[in-house]
């Protein structure tokens, strides 16, 4: 089963991530913050199953996603990093690929194109 | 007493015996006979000795020799006698003794008169006047020191051998001359001394003395140390008494110096023989007419004539030329009053050619008597040619002399070249000259000439019309300098046939491998070969291209200079005009600044002018300036560095400027030349639309964060709914969704786009 860090400030985003990603086999370890999102990863790094990917939103109350992207690469430089975000057309954003993020998905895609997305990744195919 | 002396006879009694016998026997006898008896007292004399003493012989008996002589006399008389009454030994001695005044000497014999017993009894004298033997020994003995000293001092070798010709007396002369001591000489045979081929000789002299004959030979004798000496030897037999041949003797007169002399002069008269003969100067013997005794082979090869022809002749009459003949009688008439003439002239050969020479006329003396002269002729046409060379070379290195002086002075190319070519000819190194300058495609450009007046005029048509001559188009092919000896390749050359007796050399002016036309000069034929005269040439056409050269790189300065000066009015103009700040500064310290910069410091020219470039600039922008201005001394290069810094104005602001600099050399020293915009007022705007932008860009990003995310939320829980809710709830949804979707168009269009649109 893959696992997968969601680091996003937005509850209701967490929750439709649950309920959309539920088709899939995978584990989702939510973080409403980019501290607890680096925090959970260090963790399960620590326990031998690093997440597989992490979804990462841009704008987060303290530490914001370039940030916590940063931190994770540097904590694992193997890591599978994603953007999902809003300001998906943006310097930010572009900022966040310069970090370590592979590519940034826009909150617009929708949740149903964004599973796809996701399971694609895991799949290898993107 | 008579007893007591009876063991002796008395001589009286013995004399007496015999009286009419011994007065016989003593008047026989021409001396002066005497007895005395053993006291001395006479006894009885010849007739001789009566006389000499003045008395008649009968009259001595009884008396002493106190009663006729001189005490003094008598003493020594009395001790004669005694002496030998008492030896009883006879004495023979020469005494002085007087008759009368005059004083004569005697050979006294003083004999003991003995008895019978053998008993002295008394003395007889017999003495004999040997004054004139004495006067004639004297004479003898005179004339034996003459002959003595005639022998040891005349300078012939006198020697006398015995019959077998062993050597029995030489004088010194004779020794010496053959290097022995007289000692070492006497006893020798003839024959040691000479050569063994010459014994023959010898044994037929000896031969001829033996017959009674001299004889006068000449014979080489060896001395001591084995050298031979030439003798000319005189020789007279010897003979004893009874006439026969005892040996010879000969006057040796030593003639190997003559003999040397003899060779010598026949060496001399030799040498003189052939001097005159193989001489390579012309040599004639004269007789005191001035009449042609002889000639040698030089004289006839020098003038043509053969001894034949001059013999007996006056020689003046054949190779003086007219115009020479003053002086040459002048000559002659010198030397016949037994002058000696030394003169550089001209004379003339037998086919009428003349001929420089020197020559020498000398009287011939014998004694005070002037027999005749001779002459010695040189042939100096060599020598004149090559005086003239010399002459010719010093008036070209005079010339070249004069070149460089002009070269000096002289800054105007036309006048220049001009006077140069005077030059030339003027030292009368050469007779005319000119000068072409050609350009690099060997277009004419210009031409000077001296010497040559309207004759060079076709020439330099011929060149502008863009045409060369054989010897300037050789010239200019190689460095070397033309001459032109086959005038046929010259059928195109105008100054062909202007110079007849003359040459013309002709060499390209070439400095640094670039040719700037021809120099060419007429130069007497028989030069126009001569390496010295071709280097010399050179030498003056380097100099000419070297000046040409350096008026050409003097022009091209000077353009420079022009356009260096038009350049920095230029600079002066645009520095002054343009709103761009330019500065120069060294040593961190203002050197020059520009209008513009007045205008952006507030500072007038002047006053930045020594102000710290560091002054000026924002404090926290000093860092910065520094490293890129390091960077760009490190580089090295001379380039521009393009960035912006802020500056302190006069009063105190700030100000924003692009500032470009460069390093430079300024003054000969190193520098940074500066030129700056003032952007502050763009770099207020550009701050202005970084602040619209970031405003823009967070509204953006706040308009996405806030629109997008609550519509993903709410397309996901549609979504997740239409599967759930009846088909007339699910139309209804879609057309909440397909609302949600415009907004979220709009949304998209207004932060991707900025434009607010569905």
């Amino acid at each position: 089963m893959n696992k997968i860090l969601i680091v996003d400030d937005e509850e209701e985003i967490q929750k439709l991530i649950q309920i959309y990603f539920s088709e899939l086999d995978v584990k989702i370890y939510p973080a409403l913050t980019g501290e607890g999102g680096l925090e959970k990863y260090a963790e399960l790094m620590k326990e031998g199953n690093a997440p597989d990917l992490v979804i990462m939103n841009l704008k987060l109350p303290g530490m914001d996603g370039v940030e916590t992207t940063k931190r994770i690469m540097k904590m694992d430089s193997s890591a599978l990093i994603y953007g999902f975000t809003a300001s998906f057309n943006t310097d930010w954003a572009e900022e966040l690929k310069r970090e370590g993020a592979k590519d940034v998905i826009p909150r617009t895609v929708g949740f149903a194109t964004f599973r796809e997305i996701v399971k694609k990744i895991l799949e290898g195919k993107i | 007493m008579r007893d007591k002396n009876r063991k002796y006879m008395d001589i009286e009694d013995v004399l007496q015996d015999s009286h009419e016998l011994k007065q016989m026997l003593m008047e026989s006898f021409p001396n002066k006979i005497f007895f005395k008896n053993r006291e001395s007292v006479y006894m009885f004399c010849n007739s001789h000795y009566a006389a000499d003493i003045g008395i008649a012989p009968d009259e001595i008996r009884g008396k002493t020799d106190y009663d006729f002589h001189p005490r003094d006399l008598a003493d020594k008389y009395r001790t004669d006698d005694q002496r030998i009454i008492k030896s009883g030994k006879l004495e023979q001695m020469e005494e002085s003794y007087r008759i009368g005044d005059e004083e004569r000497t005697v050979l006294t014999v003083k004999t003991p008169v003995r008895d019978e017993n053998g008993n002295v009894i008394g003395i007889m004298g017999i003495f004999n006047d040997i004054t004139e033997q004495k006067r004639i020994e004297e004479k003898l003995k005179q004339s034996e020191q003459k002959y003595r000293t005639l022998v040891e001092t005349t300078q012939e070798g006198i020697c006398i051998d015995d019959k077998n010709d062993n050597i029995t007396f030489t004088n010194k002369a004779f020794a010496d001359m053959l290097g022995y001591k007289r000692d070492e000489i006497i006893g020798m045979n003839f024959r040691e001394l000479m050569d063994k081929r010459q014994i023959s000789e010898l044994e037929r002299q000896t031969k001829m003395r033996t017959e009674g004959k001299s004889s006068r030979y000449e014979i080489i004798l060896y001395t001591k140390d084995g050298k031979p000496c030439n003798v000319i030897v005189s020789a007279a037999p010897l003979v004893n008494v009874d006439g026969n041949y005892k040996g010879s003797i000969s006057v040796n007169l030593d003639i190997t110096k003559r003999k040397k002399a003899e060779e010598e002069r026949e060496y001399q008269k030799n040498y003189f023989q052939a001097l005159f003969k193989d001489s390579p100067e012309g040599i004639v013997s004269l007789d005191d007419k001035h009449n042609v005794i002889d000639i040698n082979p030089a004289l006839e090869e020098m003038f043509g004539y053969h001894l034949k022809d001059l013999q007996g002749k006056e020689i003046d009459d054949y190779i003086i030329p007219e115009r020479f003949l003053k002086e040459g009688k002048e000559y002659t008439k010198r030397t016949l009053s037994g002058k000696t003439v030394k003169a550089e002239t001209i004379r003339k050969r037998k086919d009428g050619s003349e001929i420089p020479v020197s020559m020498l006329g000398a009287p011939i003396f014998i004694g005070d008597k002037e027999i005749g002269s001779f002459g010695i002729y040189r042939d100096i046409t060599e020598r004149k040619k090559a005086e003239e060379k010399i002459k010719h070379l010093n008036l070209v290195l005079h010339a070249i002399r004069n070149v460089n002086q002009l070269i000096a002075k002289e800054k105007n190319r036309g006048r220049l070249l001009r006077e140069i070519c005077d030059s030339l000819i003027e030292t009368r190194g050469y007779n005319s000259a000119w000068i072409a300058l050609f350009d690099e495609n060997k277009k004419f450009i210009a031409s000077v000439e001296a010497g040559l007046g309207k004759d060079f005029v076709p020439l330099k048509k011929l060149f502008k019309r863009g045409e060369m001559i054989e010897c300037g188009r050789r010239a200019l092919k190689r460095s070397g300098v033309v001459v032109v000896k086959d005038f046929s390749a010259c059928v195109d050359c105008p100054l062909l046939g202007k110079v007849p007796s003359e040459k013309e050399i002709t060499v390209r002016l070439e400095h640094k491998g670039k040719i700037f036309g021809l120099i060419s000069v007429s130069v007497p034929a028989h030069l126009a070969d001569d390496k010295e005269e071709h280097g010399l040439f050179k030498e003056v056409a380097g100099d000419i291209a070297f000046a040409l050269h350096d008026m050409e790189s003097e022009e091209k300065h000077k353009q420079a200079e022009r356009s260096l000066k038009e350049s920095e009015e230029k600079f002066r103009l645009l520095a002054e005009s343009t709103a761009s700040a330019i500065f120069i500064y060294q040593d961190d310290v203002f050197k020059y600044a520009n209008p513009a910069m007045e205008r952006i410091l507030g500072h007038s020219k002047d006053d930045i002018i020594g102000m710290k470039f560091w002054d000026v600039v924002h404090p926290d922008d000093i860092k910065t300036v520094r490293e890129r201005g390091q960077l760009r001394e490190e580089k090295g290069e001379v380039e521009s560095y393009l960035y912006e810094f802020r500056v302190i104005t006069k009063d105190g602001k700030t100000k924003w400027i692009d500032f470009a600099g460069a390093s430079i050399i300024y003054e000969g020293k190193p520098a940074g030349l500066g030129t700056a915009y003032d952007i502050t007022e763009r770099k207020k705007a550009y701050e202005e639309i970084e602040r619209v932008l970031e405003q823009e860009r967070v509204f953006k990003s706040k308009t996405a964060h806030y629109f997008f995310n609550p519509i993903a939320i709410a397309k996901g829980y549609i979504d997740l709914t239409m599967d759930e809710v009846p088909n007339e709830l699910k139309e209804k949804l879609k057309s909440a969704r397909h609302a949600i979707m415009r907004v979220e168009t709009v949304v998209k269009n207004v932060v991707t786009k900025g434009e607010v649109r569905e």
